[in-house]
């Protein structure tokens, strides 16, 4: 394996794992309050369902980067092409934006949405209230997604 | 536009019928009663009355605090009662409790119901929390004797063995026992014996003479001994022990007994949410008169009423004859209730207005404005024609419930308008499952080029033209949000804010949008234009250093509406990642199958069955997180970037008084 090579996997690791660790805790943080609110009233779990999916895409989003990275890399096709140390680290650098603004940006949402889903136990009909607040912060992850995306798509060629 | 026009009722009845009256309107649900002014009471009544106005009052809140406490005994029964009923099936369990009925005979399953059951159930919840803290104590009194089962004497002998010997019981810590012992021995007054040793403490006893206690209470106070105290034992500490064995069994027995009688109870708890239906219902028919205005021999009951519903309340009207009807349309201080009126395309998009807020009576019904919009968008996000299908015969599939909401009705139709628009845009996207058509086998050719021809919009192929797409309809949206609020703006005569707010950006859009666009340079001569009317009109100071500042400080705001035209770009970003998962689970699939299918024999059937599932449940997964996100960030899209620039909100909807149960659906026949 080449060191480029290495720094292409290093890219592809910080944009799922990162992003992934945000959303993961992200969720991790509204579902400990949607359990927390439903120990009272277990009736609106659908509403709850909603608020603590939402920190789940930028995991996702860093899903979709790593894997088009994987695509460029010809790694779907069964072929793995020699990468200079330059092009690794196009690629890893390519991956930050979405690393690192799904992994900051899915955390506060997560905070967002649980303070949703204590609004909405108080005030049933205003979830979509909270759901909009939550989208606020979702906008910074789709930022990254995209610089990340034309980055990869349009400078990475093996 | 479509706000529907409402009439103020007045409503003049014999007392008589008074309670005929409420069940007819509460029935038809087409009025909302609104609260009487106190002070025009006054202008009504004359002394005599107002004292049997009173005496009215007074009943009816006798009355509502019969029912009242019904209700919260079946209320506090419901809730008691949740651990005891039947298990449901776990899917069962996920939806909420219905019961169908046909007209009105849950009545008679509510009326038919012994309520009186609910003080039964009072009791028990009582008398368990009793028992539980007497079992509890039992228990602990148990382990605090174990240690002393030993001691095979009748406590009480000790106690009056002599009249110059004392006894006392005590433990303590086994390492300052050895230092306590050797204190004892040289006590010749004092008799210690050993009742039972444990790994960190030493239970004794001692027998000491009275004249000495002060001695003995040094002690005590020296090595902190901790003494028992077993006045209140008649017999031995082992029988006492039997005793409070016997005892927790006892309380075991009628725990098990009370909890067989709950179960048998909660069988009724169907019902009970059936009748607590009932009773809540006749709760708000009571409450309501308390809105009337009343004399002896007649009522006056005022509200709203929409207009179309007036045939229903002319209907009404004929069964009674002791009833007068007074209609007039709103006057300019009154703030009439809203309700919206749209055709079918657009109305299951009134969920996201109210969602918003409704509009005020200054502002038009902004969903005409923003459904094409919204399907729209929601279909970019999702960008798949299989995905589209599959929310089209979903929500089609669940609207077959008869029973459901207006809000859930009006989701489901929201979403199968939205699946069409999902559809549409998911061919000119090629997404179709997240097939990747270049890989099917060559017999599906002619499919593929039709694809091909068809997807213009790939945002894998050429990813620019969708993302320009995106950014192209937002620029689309926030210029019509600015042309509404131009009109709006006119209308109501306010046509300096028309010129300022309005139509200088969209000189300035325009202007840009087209000196851009087409390479004229001319054009940024109207975006300079517009500039300069919102520099110099923006503050009608007279102070021309404060009205220039402000002009300028108003011209930042073309900041906020660059972030608006790249917040579109959230369209693009979800239609890609809808899209590339899609395409995922397909090489997953791939993948595996591939693996699986080469095992013998089983290999084939194994593989397909791996097959299925893996695509269903890959697939309705996708569809599920990204149909949220598309709903949530359309939304987002129509109350940030688009109401921000016409609509306000703070009407008050139109809640009409009717028939609101929980539990029951009724079933027209």
């Amino acid at each position: 394996m080449t060191i480029g090579l290495f720094f292409v996997l290093l890219g592809i690791f910080s944009a799922v794992v990162l992003a992934g660790i945000g959303s993961a805790i992200g969720i991790g943080i509204a579902a400990q309050v949607a359990e927390g609110v439903m120990t009272e009233d277990p009736k609106n779990f659908g509403k709850y369902l909603m608020l603590v999916a939402l920190p789940g895409t930028q995991g996702i989003y860093g899903f979709v980067i790593g894997f088009l990275i994987m695509v460029k890399l010809g790694i779907i096709a069964g072929s793995i092409p020699d990468v200079s140390l330059n092009q690794g680290l196009f690629a890893m650098a390519a991956a930050l934006p979405i690393a690192l603004a799904g992994l900051f940006s899915a955390i506060h949402q997560g905070k967002v949405c649980a303070a949703g889903i204590e609004m909405s136990a108080k005030q049933p009909n205003e979830v979509g209230k909270a759901l909009v607040m939550g989208v606020f912060v979702e906008l910074y992850a789709v930022l990254g997604f995209l610089i990340s995306f034309f980055l990869v798509w349009f400078g990475i060629n093996f | 536009m479509s706000v529907t026009k409402m009439l103020k009722l007045s409503l003049l009845g014999h007392s008589g019928i008074k309670d005929e009256i409420i069940g007819e309107i509460h029935k038809a649900g087409i009025v909302q009663i609104s609260e009487i002014d106190r002070e025009e009471m006054k202008k009504f009544h004359n002394s005599d009355d107002e004292g049997g106005s009173i005496r009215e009052f007074r009943v009816i809140d006798e009355k509502l605090q019969e029912i009242g406490k019904i209700k919260e005994g079946l209320d506090f029964s419901i809730k008691f009662l949740t651990k005891y009923k039947p298990r449901k099936k776990l899917l069962d369990s996920l939806s909420s409790d219905q019961f169908i009925f046909e007209n009105d005979s849950y009545i008679k399953t509510a009326e038919g119901f012994d309520h009186g059951i609910c003080e039964q159930v009072k009791i028990f919840s009582n008398r368990i929390t009793e028992l539980e803290s007497i079992y509890s104590n039992t228990i602990s009194r148990i382990e605090v004797l174990e240690p002393w089962k030993g001691l095979q004497i009748n406590i009480s002998d000790v106690y009056n063995a002599s009249p110059q010997v004392d006894a006392l019981f005590a433990y303590i810590d086994i390492k300052s026992f050895k230092e306590f012992r050797e204190t004892v021995d040289t006590m010749d007054f004092v008799h210690l014996s050993i009742i039972h040793s444990e790994e960190e403490i030493q239970y004794f006893s001692i027998l000491y003479l009275k004249e000495k206690s002060d001695k003995i209470q040094e002690l005590l106070k020296r090595f902190s001994l901790i003494q028992m105290d077993f006045s209140d034992i008649k017999e031995n500490i082992a029988s006492t022990i039997r005793e409070f064995e016997s005892k927790e069994k006892e309380i075991q027995k009628e725990l098990k007994d009370i909890d067989s009688e709950l179960k048998r109870i909660a069988r009724d708890h169907d019902t009970m949410l059936i009748s607590l239906d009932y009773w809540t219902s006749l709760y708000k028919k009571e409450e309501i008169k308390k809105k009337f205005l009343g004399t002896r021999s007649s009522f006056l009951l005022k509200g709203w009423i929409r207009k179309n519903d007036l045939d229903n309340l002319n209907a009404i009207k004929k069964r009674f004859k002791e009833v007068d009807i007074a209609l007039e349309p709103p006057s300019k201080k009154d703030e009439p209730p809203v309700a919206l009126e749209n055709n079918p395309f657009n109305s299951p998009f009134e969920v996201v207005t109210k969602l918003f807020g409704l509009p005020t009576k200054k502002e038009v019904d902004p969903t005409p404005l923003f459904a094409p919009f919204f399907a729209l968008f929601f279909g970019i996000c999702l960008t798949d024609a299989g995905y589209g299908l599959v929310l089209i015969i979903l929500s089609l599939f669940m609207l077959r419930n008869k029973y459901l909401g207006t809000g859930s009705r009006n989701l489901l139709r929201l979403i199968a308008i939205s699946g069409v628009f999902t559809m549409i845009v998911g061919a000119l996207a090629g997404g179709f499952f997240g097939i990747q058509f270049e890989n099917l086998p060559a017999s599906f050719q002619a499919v593929t080029r039709f694809k091909e021809k068809l997807a213009v919009l790939d945002p894998l192929k050429n990813p620019l033209r969708l993302f320009g797409f995106a950014i192209g309809l937002g620029v689309f949206q926030i210029i019509t949000g600015f042309i509404i609020k131009f009109i709006l703006l006119l209308k109501n005569r306010e046509f300096r804010s028309a010129v300022v707010e309005a139509l200088s950006w969209l000189l300035i859009i325009h202007g840009i949008l087209l000196a851009v666009l087409l390479k004229v340079k001319y054009f940024w001569g109207l975006a300079i234009l517009g500039a300069g009317i919102i520099v110099l009109f923006t503050s009608k100071s007279k102070n021309p250093l404060a009205r220039i500042g402000a002009g300028l400080f108003g011209l930042y705001d073309i900041t906020g509406i660059f972030g608006d035209i790249v917040s579109y770009s959230r369209l693009f970003a979800l239609a890609l990642a809808t899209g590339v998962v899609a395409m995922v689970i397909n090489i997953i699939v791939g993948i595996i199958y591939g693996m699986v299918v080469n095992i013998p024999v089983i290999g084939v059937p194994l593989a397909v069955i791996v097959l299925v599932f893996i695509l269903v449940f890959g697939h309705l997964f996708n569809i599920g997180i990204n149909a949220l996100g598309a709903f949530v960030h359309t939304t987002r899209l129509q109350f940030v970037e688009y109401f921000t620039k016409f609509y306000q909100s703070g009407g008050k909807e139109f809640s009409p008084f009717k028939e609101d149960l929980d539990y029951v659906r009724i079933k027209k026949t």
